[in-house]
């Protein structure tokens, strides 16, 4: 059984200054400028089960990608709680963890070590990522060579195989193809039923709707609808329009 | 936070990740190079080649000790000077890598230090064998080098540490490094024995520079071959110790914060 709770979550940055240079770092100690803080996610607290498929929708810069990064440990300055159960495979941006000078089959090497397979095991599902991805042929060129379809598939290929308990994706459908997006449906699929939770961010409503059975509607970093997925995507596009 | 059990545990998990890591960093500087990983021990055979040239016919001395004394100070500077000016750019190197996926941290430094390291094992078998073939004495005293490459590992270790953090922080100190890392070669005793200077302020800096004592924990093994005074390795392993914990501190303190400013 895997689960996720997040309990009073913020994340703030500090805004960039666009140009940190010495005159400007002292005059700004001179005034006694006050630092920039931008407040990313307010006080968020959800809870995920296995069986769950969350679809996470919103606007641009509502913070639900700073969620799934914050889940994911990539962003550790936040305060708050997140414990998680289970293995968790994070497929947040295209290309994502890939190295460009590499082929790509080195990669899925440097991948499944990075999500913490021994080396037998990803020797094991070498095979059956490239056979599920497509790529056979262009597996041992640099991926820097792709094109975006086909770092999907192959990004996509690794973080399924490894059958995690847990998988996060962000925006990862909208580049496949058709087919692909067909295999991948099924794929999913599949992980759902030996257990596991689903994490996806979309923009793709119908996409969201023929995946998911819980849907969070994020606005300025905070969730402000949480239920099942018809009922708050009628709710997001009442707010639109 | 650094218990022996829990360092265990880090190994396991993450030692295949390590060679990965580092072997990826291989195949990228030398694919569609002819020679390939020939170069690591090329360039400072070549090095050492031309600075021998030079400074042996400009202090009149015979060019084949004159190799090995700096054979023997080139090879602990090499190694330090390796890992800090890699390392502390290697979060900015990755951090395509450190912005979407989650990785501990302290990876980065420690595949810095364990490349540097293996590129000065070999550079090192490599010149002992051009050694042995220009005719010099290889003594037994050589053994004691592991714990001299230890005592010099720790030390740029917990340097590695802090500069990784602070210079993705501090981006000038990109630019500034190399200068301290040519001020520093020069001001320690490996083109010159360090008796050459013995009042002044020059002397002070090369004597109270740490660099000078790892030097003799490599100098008198592969140039003397005799074993380093015991107040070396007691001088040498205090320095890394500090340096050690001094930078883990700094590191754990510091290394969420690293993610805002890549």
């Amino acid at each position: 059984m895997s689960s996720i709770i997040i309990k009073n979550l913020s994340l703030s940055f500090e805004s960039h200054y666009v140009n940190d240079t010495f005159r400007e770092l002292f005059v700004r100690r001179l005034k006694k400028q006050p630092k920039l803080e931008k407040k990313i996610l307010k006080n968020i607290s959800l809870k995920f089960v296995t069986g769950e498929k969350i679809g996470i929708i919103g606007h641009n810069g509502a913070g639900k990608s700073s969620l799934l990064k914050a889940i994911c440990k990539i962003y550790e300055h936040y305060s708050g709680i997140i414990k998680i159960d289970g293995k968790v495979a994070p497929l947040l941006e295209i290309g994502a963890g890939f190295i460009a000078d590499l082929t790509g089959r080195e990669n899925i090497t440097l991948n499944g070590a990075i999500l913490g397979l021994a080396k037998k095991d990803i020797i094991n599902i070498e095979e059956e990522i490239i056979n599920f991805s497509g790529l056979s042929e262009s597996i041992d060129q640099p991926v820097k060579y792709y094109s975006t379809g086909m770092y999907t598939r192959l990004a996509f290929s690794i973080a399924t195989t490894i059958k995690p308990e847990i998988l996060i994706l962000d925006e990862v459908f909208s580049s496949g193809d058709l087919s692909f997006y067909r295999k991948g449906r099924a794929r999913i699929k599949k992980i759902m039923d030996t257990a596991g939770i689903l994490i996806c961010v979309s923009h793709d409503l119908s996409t969201i709707k023929a995946t998911c059975n819980r849907v969070i509607l994020m606005q300025n970093g905070a969730v402000i609808k949480d239920g099942p997925t018809d009922e708050v995507i009628k709710f997001y596009k009442s707010t639109i329009s | 936070m650094f218990s022996p059990s829990k360092i265990i545990t880090f190994i396991k998990k993450y030692n295949f990740l390590i060679f990965v890591l580092i072997q990826k960093q291989f195949i990228v500087r030398y694919r569609r190079t002819l020679i390939g990983y020939l170069w690591n021990i090329l360039n400072p055979l070549v090095a050492i080649t031309i600075l021998t040239l030079i400074f042996s016919t400009l202090f009149k001395l015979d060019p084949k000790t004159f190799a090995i004394f700096l054979f023997s100070g080139l090879i602990a500077f090499n190694l330090f000077s390796a890992c800090i000016s890699i390392g502390s750019r290697t979060f900015i190197e990755y951090h395509g890598l450190i912005d979407k996926v989650y990785l501990p941290k302290i990876l980065f430094p420690i595949c810095t230090v364990v490349s540097a390291l293996l590129d000065s094992f070999l550079v090192f078998v490599a010149l002992l064998i051009v050694m042995f073939f220009l005719g010099s004495p290889i003594s037994v005293n050589l053994l004691i080098l592991p714990i001299s490459y230890l005592a010099i590992t720790i030390f740029s270790f917990g340097l590695t540490l802090i500069l990784s953090i602070l210079t993705v922080f501090f981006r000038d100190l990109q630019q500034i490094i190399p200068y301290i890392l040519q001020s520093l070669f020069f001001l320690s005793p490996i083109l010159y024995p360090k008796t050459n200077f013995r009042d002044g302020l020059l002397s002070v800096i090369i004597n109270i520079n740490p660099i000078s004592v790892y030097v003799e924990l490599f100098r008198a093994p592969i140039y003397e071959g005799k074993l380093p005074d015991l107040i070396y390795f007691i001088y040498g392993f205090s320095l890394s110790f500090t340096s050690l914990l001094i930078g883990l501190l700094f590191f754990f303190k510091y290394k969420h914060l690293i993610i805002l400013k890549l």
